[in-house]
């Protein structure tokens, strides 16, 4: 199977994000683990591009973040850590209700429902 | 981790953030979260690969294009914090500017203290001819001790911050005389000229101490904390070269 990239993540990463934190709270690169185990391995996402999407839902009051309190050996450097609001578990569950919705018409459109 | 790998993966942060338009605070908190995760991956992938340049180049690959994650940072950026952006531009430019003198910056604040004196003092003599019908004579007499007494307004507030921002770096016995000889030197001045000016009473000599000693004292230790802050991030990241 081909990689799953760019345009085609476009709109779905902060649904994604907000998934990767039901399973409890992260810091960045434990999110993109879990989205990498989560696709298997076929999901190419520029790293850098995480941080603008948790910095949205976290405006939009879906995540909330504390700074970590030891930067573990990382030049002073901080983590933030970031966990699921109710708010956040709500749109979480919206959006899988569009996905469901989106597969099922597109998918009927194209032959391809299972 | 060498400090040269170090400085060039702070340059693959700062080639993002440095052109987001937002206030400094945000942008602190971006650079330090986007660098430990930077951190976090080279150590990981020099694990894997066990070479520091193919390391980085690989870190740097999945990271991403800087001018690409400019524009969404820039997305994700509230509109009020531009605000915050313009005062800190302002801020850059009148100020502080990192790597000036105390001297040079001491007379650029005398200069600017003495002209908002003397656009005040311009408003209240208008004021007063217009009630008076005249211009009134004492107060054109008093108009240059008074700018002289504003622009040394300047000189101490810029001593005194200095000297504050100086002694929350290090809390020495010495940083402590220096900011007490500040404040005794420039009571002895501004009384001095304030006095000899406006004539010897208690009265006036409260108001001097608090007009340019107590006031600029308190705006110094409000804006110290502030410009370390700015003169932390200048050696920190503001002086990486980016291009």
């Amino acid at each position: 199977m081909e990689p799953i990239s760019g345009d085609k993540l476009r709109g779905h990463l902060e649904t994604m994000v907000l998934s990767t934190l039901e399973r409890g709270e992260a810091h960045g690169l434990e999110i993109l683990r879990r989205l990498e185990e989560a696709g298997c391995g076929l999901l190419r996402l520029k790293e850098g591009s995480l941080y603008p999407a948790l910095y949205r839902l976290e405006a939009a009051g879906e995540v909330e973040a504390d700074w970590e309190e030891e930067p573990h050996g990382r030049r002073g450097a901080r983590r933030r850590i970031y966990r699921l609001t109710t708010r956040g578990l709500q749109r979480l569950n919206e959006g899988r209700s569009e996905w469901r919705q989106f597969v099922q018409v597109i998918g009927g459109i194209l032959g391809a429902t299972s | 981790m060498n400090p040269s790998t170090l400085t060039r993966l702070k340059i693959l942060v700062e080639r993002a953030v440095r052109p987001v338009r937002a206030g400094a605070a945000r942008k602190a908190s971006m650079r330090e979260e986007l660098l430990a995760h930077l951190t976090a991956v080279f150590e990981e992938e020099l694990g894997r690969l066990g070479d520091e340049q193919a390391a980085l180049a690989r870190t740097a690959e999945r990271f991403g294009d800087p001018a690409e994650l400019t524009g969404q940072l820039q997305a994700s950026v509230p509109a009020l914090d531009t605000i915050d952006y313009l005062i800190d531009r302002l801020a850059d430019r009148a100020a502080f500017r990192p790597g000036e003198s105390t001297l040079r910056r001491a007379l650029r604040y005398a200069l600017l203290s003495g002209a908002a004196t003397l656009l005040l003092l311009l408003v209240m003599l208008l004021g007063l001819r217009g009630a008076l019908g005249e211009w009134p004579p004492h107060a054109i007499r008093l108009t240059a001790p008074v700018l002289l007494i504003g622009g040394y307004l300047g000189v101490t507030l810029c001593l005194c911050e200095a000297s504050l921002r100086r002694l929350l770096g290090e809390r020495t016995g010495r940083s402590w005389l220096r900011l007490a000889l500040i404040v005794v030197g420039s009571t002895v001045v501004s009384l001095a000229l304030g006095l000899g000016t406006f004539g010897v009473s208690l009265d006036r000599g409260l108001w001097l101490f608090f007009f340019t000693v107590g006031f600029p004292l308190v705006l110094a230790g409000a804006l110290a904390r502030g410009f370390a802050a700015r003169e932390r991030y200048h050696e920190e990241w503001g002086s990486l070269q980016i291009e």
